[in-house]
């Protein structure tokens, strides 16, 4: 047995977007272990819920995270809508559809670059986000928000998006996914990137199911599991399944990714070409009482809003579970045993949203 | 294994104009529908009645109906839009273009002049 | 939009682990944990298996802070409980990876436990 040291990675680290600190146990160039601490942004956001008007909450909800934010607060308002047994318009639940699938391929696009960056293909970094940003264009002309779309309340969405409107984002989208298509085409064949992934931090499916694993990080070892399959909004109504690829490692998490970009273009197309017209929103009646899980599908992974009403516009309990959370176990147990250079990589191939994780 | 598949992506790139701009040179407009940041755009028209600020899922607005104030901290704004959509008298308006960043906080004050002698309709 | 049914079952916290150790053993996956303290800790484990959704309630006095771990039967649930352990300055017996109040660091000990003041009037809005 060689000689132990403990370096310490993060919370500060050029890979690192968010502030997460791994305490790394060495030998030699080996990790035995990583012991991770967390809360450096720790926010307090379930709490802030039970003093502000549960309504108003879906902004702070959406404010979660940076990235996957709609979903955050579309989230919380099917939430809310359940315990009020609400129905919202379908014409809102397909924008709502429409929006997240946009935030997951926006999401999914900065991973590819961050991930590429992690690895040193600083060309490759740029061209993912080149092309993120044209999404960003888009999502602003639909939402107004660039990041943070601001447009779900509770009982429906916001603001509409007219036919012409519509019309240019889907021109536009297509014209995204032809230059999509040659960025993902580096990332699934190039040898430099495959060397750096292909076998690398390995998580056994039992082991993904076994430790709570969500998101591509279960569906990379090869689990179809995927929160989109409870139709909620209208899933049910589009035609798609879960992706899932066998081999576990740092490779399949990001084919997964891959694969699922293209998914979302398509259910895009398949949400614009089924919306029908008519309100987008309707009228929020009274105050929520009871308690509800609702599940949904972030980019991340399953996240999980418990929210605990009674009668008062506030809410007594508001909790998030944030995919990050659920995939800090399996990380810990794919980093035992790697080398140093790539604990980076793996790192970055669970996706960390650190903000999520502590909120 | 195949090397250098960025190659065509570089080339195209290599040949294409940059894709960025050079900022604050040059501008990008914003498109229809932004919400950039919130102005104020007709303080003659208020009427003080408050519900811009009571809306406003920040409290970042604050209506004095004694003075004919109407304050906006700007830091505290998440340009939301409800304010606008709310206004009875669509004072305010949501303009694309961001705000700039700041050195100093300070709150907005709008005063509204005093009107001519003849009496106040509403 | 479907409104998904929720199953739940009330148990003392003395039987969890054994309640628990059954259902890893039957499949279900760990969804959640959520503590809660309000008049009394109530914690909530959640399960599923199959698109079936079961929550486990488990409540007990602010005086007797103490819960059994659940990380036999899950090992990933250590990071749930280290968070209730934390927050909520709650104290596991049993837990396979015990942080001991050092998975978070928090600007203030156990920021969850007490119960937030009354809401205060808000500033902004109108006055006159
Ligand atoms: S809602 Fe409109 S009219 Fe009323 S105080 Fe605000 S800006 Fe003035
Ligand atoms: S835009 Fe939203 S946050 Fe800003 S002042 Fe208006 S209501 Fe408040």
């Amino acid at each position: 047995m060689g000689q132990r040291t403990i370096i310490p990675f993060g919370p500060q680290h050029p890979v690192l977007p968010e502030p997460i600190h791994l305490d790394l146990v060495m030998e030699d160039e080996k990790v035995v272990e990583a012991i991770p601490s967390i809360g450096f942004i720790h926010r307090g956001l379930e709490k802030m819920a039970e003093k502000k008007d549960f309504q108003e909450m879906a902004y702070i909800a959406e404010r979660i995270c940076g990235i996957c934010s709609f979903i955050h607060s579309m989230g919380y308002c099917q939430a809310i809508e359940a315990l009020l047994k609400l129905e919202i318009p379908k014409r809102a639940e397909y924008l709502r559809v429409i929006w997240s699938e946009m935030s997951r391929i926006h999401s999914h696009l900065l991973w590819l670059g961050l991930t590429a960056d992690a690895f040193g293909f600083e060309s490759l970094f740029m061209h993912s986000w080149r092309v993120r940003e044209k999404l960003l264009d888009l999502i602003e002309e639909t939402s107004g928000g660039r990041v943070i779309f601001g447009v779900c309340k509770v009982g429906g969405v916001r603001r509409d998006v007219d036919a012409e409107t519509l019309r240019r984002a889907l021109e536009a989208l297509a014209a995204l996914e032809a230059e999509y298509r040659e960025i993902a085409g580096v990332f699934s064949r190039d040898a430099s990137v495959k060397r750096r992934m292909t076998g690398i931090g390995v998580l056994p499916k039992e082991d993904a199911r076994a430790l709570g694993a969500v998101g591509p990080t279960l569906r990379g070892s090869g689990v179809a599991w995927d929160a989109r399959r409870l139709q909620y909004a209208v899933y049910g109504e589009l035609d798609w399944a879960p992706i899932t690829e066998e081999a576990g490692d740092c490779q399949a998490r990001c084919l997964v990714r891959i694969r699922e970009i293209f998914q979302s273009f398509d259910l895009i197309r398949q949400a614009a070409g089924k919306i029908s017209d008519g309100p987008v929103a309707v009228k929020v009646p009274g105050n929520p009482r009871g308690e509800y899980f609702a599940r949904l599908e972030q980019p991340r992974g399953e996240v999980v809003y418990y929210v605990k009403g009674n009668g008062t516009k506030n809410l007594q309990r508001f909790r998030v579970r944030t995919p990050t959370f659920a995939n800090l176990p399996p990380l810990l147990k794919i980093l035992q045993g790697c080398e140093l250079s790539d604990v980076p990589v793996i790192v970055l191939t669970i996706d960390p949203c650190i903000s999520c994780a502590e909120r | 294994m195949p090397h250098l598949v960025i190659a065509k992506l570089l080339t195209k790139s290599a040949a294409r104009k940059p894709s960025t701009r050079l900022y604050p040179a040059e501008k990008r407009a914003p498109p229809k529908g932004a919400r950039g940041r919130l102005v104020m755009k007709q303080i003659e028209t208020c009427v003080f009645c408050g519900v811009c600020g009571k809306k406003c899922p920040t409290r970042a607005i604050a209506v004095k109906r004694t003075d004919k104030t109407w304050e906006l901290d700007r830091l505290k704004c998440i340009v939301c839009g409800e304010c606008v959509e709310i206004c009875p008298k669509d004072c305010l308006a949501m303009e694309g273009e961001h705000a700039t960043a700041f050195v100093a906080k300070k709150i907005e004050t709008h005063v509204q002049k005093p009107k001519p002698a003849a009496s106040d309709p509403t | 939009m479907m409104i998904e049914e929720q199953f739940w079952e009330t148990l003392d916290r003395a039987a969890l682990p054994a309640r628990v150790g059954t259902l890893a053993k039957e499949g279900w996956r760990l969804v959640q944990i959520c503590g809660s303290c309000h008049e009394a800790f109530e914690i909530l484990y959640s399960f599923d298996k199959d698109d079936r959704f079961l929550s486990l309630r488990v409540a007990f006095s602010k005086d007797d802070p103490v819960l059994p771990s659940i990380t036999e039967s899950y090992f990933g649930a250590f990071s749930y409980e280290n968070e209730m352990q934390d927050l909520f300055g709650l104290k596991l017996t049993g837990l396979k990876l015990n942080f001991n109040g050092n998975f978070y660091r928090l600007a203030k000990k156990n920021p969850f436990l007490d119960t937030p003041p009354a809401v205060a009037p808000a500033p902004g809005g109108v006055s006159s």
